[in-house]
């Protein structure tokens, strides 16, 4: 007979315990000095046969019961066929490494626990003396072959194994390492044992996959796909933590939005926790329905300008990898905005005073510090640290102003043209003339007129996804494009300049290259007619103007196993500390991955030309792929279609095997066969004991 | 459950022999009668075999040539016409040997008195009851001794006795019938033998140093002094017995042998029981744990009333 776990006879010893138990209580016994000796004497002459027989049946039955328990653990009948064939053996696992795999049983055990514990099975009892091979793949964002060749390194490695990462699994990447591994070894019949939890988001790339399982199989692979996975899988995942606007300014109102989802069958509740800086600033519970998601705006109010770190959390639940989410709350300075009109185009068409209140700039509350200034006096001023420059339909531009222009857009400024009927012939020769000093593609300012008809023409959208362009995203605001008719221009420009906005007849209404940027459709108050919008005033050129602002470009929401974009930051070189503390001197061009949920943080310090120095802080939000928290297990059809028709598959207890459909769900299962058996076999004997116990005690208290 | 006897027993017995005063006040107003006339000293409270010439008038027969006319019954002959003697009974006192048992068996006890104890309040007991009617009384505890102390009565006897008996130890493994076999030759006359032991020696032994007292004469009472446990057994965990009176160790779970233990104890005690009436002998089993004054008027109560029937 074959043992699932032989090394449990080890425990045999233990089956001593009845006889040890019964001369430790020979030991222990209490003197006492007596008369009636002879009676005593007497009474042991007749019950000493009777009693002898009593002890040695409650001894054998106990022991027989302590041995059957090890039988039982021992596993019997378990993988005959290993036993069978007791020439050298080639077994290879690969272990689902992905988070989903930390999703917890009821019995408190995760998915990779259970996988471990499994693979550690396969592996006993192989030894490198008799030839056997073993290798351990960690089918993790990547595949990592941990151990390959002795059986004993693969059982140490495997034991080492950790919480999986919070990752996807590759599985495809794993399977690819075995036929490596076969070419270099040539490890014709080895098993392959996938421990998985078969989640449904992971087993996607059918046609790779099953042209990698065909290959195995040409090569006399047989496959074992064991699954480890919980045959409940509740869960709910915090999805989504994101910011509107994403990068407030200091004092401005944002909207966090939070959304959850329930992947359960039953209705559940979160309550749901955001923090600032580790401090709560608001809770809230949102009912789930099974299925469903939901999500929970809070209005917060942007603290002061830097980093800053909004985490939201749920309580943990069975998967706890997508419990808290983090977001790093880049809060700019206000910008300032200098306002450039001459007198001429004040009278003729807006004044700045008004195009500046019904852009809602002059709002002590606005994100934006507006100066205003004519054209004459432009070279009068310090234009360092004005972050926009809006030029108004300038009808004329003096030498030293344009000068001052030229200096500023060298200084990496940012010029924002508001093309007007003014404009046109007036001016051109110097806005030309600034544009070709800044090198830019050719533009046509002389062709800047109103349309010819003086008619109106409506707006349409090229690039609906340009971040100056978001509001129009929304539905609610597309009637300002579709119904609201504008006074259009028509403007020359090299294709090269970006037209993301035009009117209907193709002439372009916002151009923009690099940091010039021109918009022909100027946002007179009578495209105010959302009355209901916060200020009251045009939405679009708040976006716009927050576009061409001063921004964060670096992307600082990353999902594992995103490359962290420390280059970006303009640091060659830094330090790195990882959510868990873990410290990383970094060095450009070093790329490092994001491998753990949390906040990263980059610290590093600056040599400024005048010898001081400046030390930045720069924090990533980085947390797991939300597809990990969708735990459904793949329909074993489907992985069925996987698998090569010739393909020599071991059928196991937890294989998801066509066939064996019903023991899908079985995740604690054993190799060994049925248990309940020797269960009976052990209950019978304990309750004969109990009887014979319970005879004798009676007959004695007789 | 009964409840387990504690701990080992003492070996040493108690320096206070002397008998509770409450005790000796319940028993001091019962006469101790014995069975059988004895021969002996007259003036005693004892019936003598002979017929004498005290004032308690014991019977009626018919008259003989030669015998004294002085006891013809005149009104018995007015009446019947027939010549009747009148026969007085001829009081003796009444010579009575205590023996106690001393062996270390009778040390044991498993909580309250030892047996030896409970013996010798018994015996200073009936030594009182003796002296206060003016009868004469012996002790002897110890098999050891090789003379048998001399019958004498009065008060001052009994404190003697009772200072012969604290000075007494239980020890030594020596047969409690070796005491009576030595008693036996040193005995005069027929009298009354009171033996106070646990007779957990062969019943056959023990009957036969009856029998051999029932031959000589004497009257027996034994009074078998056991402990609760010895009776009941009703230990309960596993328990290592030292033999008082030898090296011999028994481990045993009480619980196994109880049954057994008590059968055997019980086919002793009805041996023993059933021989000594069969000789005549009274036989009254005690147990340390009940009332000794209550045990003694129970038996000299059963005494009485066998005398009454007997007609002695």
């Amino acid at each position: 007979m074959n043992f699932a776990r032989p090394e449990v006879f080890y425990a045999l010893p233990l089956a001593l315990i009845p006889l040890l138990i019964h001369l430790w209580n020979r030991r222990r016994f209490q003197p006492h000095a007596f008369a009636a000796m002879r009676f005593l004497e007497e009474a042991i002459r007749r019950t000493k046969r009777r009693l002898r027989l009593e002890q040695l049946l409650l001894l054998a039955l106990r022991t027989l019961a302590l041995l059957i328990i090890i039988f039982v653990l021992a596993g019997p009948g378990a993988n005959a066929e290993r036993a069978a064939n007791v020439s050298a053996r080639s077994e290879i696992i690969i272990l689902d490494a992905s988070l989903s795999m930390s999703h917890r049983n009821e019995d408190d055990t995760t998915a990779f626990q259970r996988a471990k514990a499994r693979a550690q099975s396969s592996l006993r009892g192989m030894t490198t003396q008799r030839g056997d091979f073993a290798a351990l793949i960690l089918a993790g964002r990547q595949s990592l072959v941990l151990a390959a060749g002795d059986p004993a390194a693969c059982r140490r490695a495997l034991g080492d194994l950790e919480t999986p990462e919070e990752s996807t699994v590759h599985i495809l990447a794993a399977l690819q390492d075995i036929i490596t591994l076969n070419s270099e070894l040539n490890l014709t019949r080895a098993r392959v044992h996938i421990y998985s939890d078969f989640q449904a988001t992971s087993w996607h790339e059918q046609d790779e996959l099953a042209d990698v399982l065909s290959q195995l199989d040409a090569l006399g692979f047989s496959i074992q796909f064991v699954n480890t996975g919980a045959a409940v899988r509740p869960n709910v995942g915090l999805l989504e933590l994101s910011l509107e606007p994403a990068h407030p300014s200091g004092q401005e109102s944002a909207l966090v939005q939070i959304r959850l989802r329930n992947y359960g069958e039953s209705e559940t509740s979160r309550e749901i926790t955001l923090l600032l800086n580790d401090s709560p600033i608001a809770r809230h519970t949102l009912a789930l329905a099974p299925g469903s998601e939901s999500s929970w705006l809070v209005p917060i109010v942007a603290p002061s300008a830097g980093q800053h770190r909004l985490t939201a959390h749920i309580p943990t639940d069975e998967l706890r990898g997508d419990d808290t989410r983090s977001l790093v709350l880049v809060v700019e300075p206000r910008p300032q905005i200098l306002f450039v009109q001459d007198s001429a185009s004040q009278q003729s068409n807006l004044p700045a005073a008004a195009f500046l209140r019904y852009l809602g700039l002059d709002d002590p509350q606005s994100p934006w510090q507006t100066l205003t200034q004519s054209p004459s006096e432009l070279s009068a001023i310090d234009l360092q640290g004005i972050d926009i420059c809006i030029l108004a339909d300038p009808r004329q531009i003096p030498a030293l102003a344009a000068d001052a222009l030229l200096k500023y857009m060298q200084n990496d400024g940012q010029l924002l043209v508001l093309a007007g009927p003014q404009l046109a012939g007036q001016t051109a020769t110097t806005l030309e003339g600034l544009a070709a000093e800044l090198a830019l593609p050719p533009i046509d300012f002389q062709g800047i007129r109103p349309q010819s008809d003086g008619s109106s023409t409506r707006l349409h959208i090229r690039d609906d996804q340009h971040p100056a362009l978001r509001f129009f995203q929304d539905e609610r605001w597309l009637p300002l494009l579709t119904e609201v008719p504008h006074r259009a221009f028509r403007i020359i420009s090299a294709p090269s300049w970006n037209s993301p906005l035009a009117f209907e007849d193709g002439s372009p209404a916002f151009l923009e290259f690099n940091k010039f940027s021109v918009l022909a459709a100027l946002p007179y108050p009578e495209w105010n007619r959302m009355e209901e919008i916060p200020s009251g005033t045009l939405p679009f050129v708040h976006d716009l103007l927050r576009y061409l602002g001063p921004r964060d470009n670096i992307q600082r929401a990353l999902t594992i196993p995103a490359v962290l974009p420390l280059s970006e930051t303009k640091q060659s070189q830094g330090q790195l500390v990882s959510p868990d503390g873990l410290q990383l001197d970094w060095q450009s061009p070093r790329a490092v991955r994001a491998t753990q949920a949390g906040i990263w943080r980059f610290e590093s310090t600056r040599f400024l030309p005048n010898g001081d120095t400046l030390k930045q802080n720069d924090l990533f939000a980085v947390h797991p792929p939300s597809s990990e928290s969708d735990l459904r297990m793949a329909a074993p059809e489907r992985l069925q279609a996987l698998i090569p028709q010739s393909s020599a598959l071991v059928p196991t207890a937890n294989s998801v095997l066509p066939g064996r459909e019903a023991q899908l769900h079985s995740t604690t299962q054993s190799n060994a066969p049925h248990p309940w058996p020797w269960f009976s076999a052990l209950l019978a004997i304990l309750l004969f004991e109990s009887l014979v116990a319970y005879r004798i005690d009676a007959r004695r208290a007789a | 459950m009964a409840s387990e006897p504690s701990g080992p027993s003492s070996v040493q017995a108690p320096a206070t022999h002397q008998p509770p005063a409450e005790l000796l006040a319940r028993i001091q107003g019962l006469e101790l009668r014995a069975r059988t006339a004895v021969e002996g000293l007259p003036g005693g409270s004892h019936r003598s075999h002979f017929r004498g010439s005290s004032s308690t008038f014991a019977e009626h027969r018919a008259y003989t040539p030669g015998d004294d006319i002085r006891h013809l019954d005149w009104k018995v002959a007015a009446r019947s016409d027939r010549l009747m003697v009148r026969q007085f009974e001829a009081e003796t006192d009444l010579a009575t040997t205590l023996l106690i048992d001393s062996s270390a068996s009778m040390s044991y006890s498993s909580g309250g008195p030892s047996k030896w104890q409970y013996a010798t309040w018994a015996a200073a007991a009936m030594g009182l009851l003796l002296a206060n009617q003016g009868d004469r009384f012996a002790l002897a505890a110890s098999h050891e001794q090789a003379l048998l102390p001399e019958h004498k009565g009065g008060m001052s006897h009994w404190r003697d006795t009772l200072h012969q008996i604290a000075r007494q130890v239980p020890q030594g493994q020596g047969d409690a019938v070796e005491l009576i076999e030595q008693a036996i030759p040193q005995l005069n006359g027929r009298g009354l033998v009171v033996w106070i032991s646990d007779c957990l020696a062969e019943p056959a032994s023990i009957l036969r140093a009856a029998a051999q007292l029932r031959h000589a004469g004497h009257d027996l009472i034994v009074f078998r002094t056991l402990d609760p446990a010895e009776v009941d057994f009703n230990f309960e965990s596993n328990t290592r017995f030292d033999d008082l009176e030898s090296d011999l160790q028994l481990r045993i779970q009480p619980q196994a042998v109880r049954q057994a233990y008590r059968a055997a104890f019980d086919e002793h005690a009805d041996a023993l029981r059933v021989g000594l009436l069969q000789q005549g002998a009274s036989f009254s089993r005690v147990r340390t744990d009940e009332p000794l004054d209550a045990i003694l008027a129970t038996f000299l109560a059963r005494r009485q009333a066998r005398l009454r029937k007997e007609g002695l």
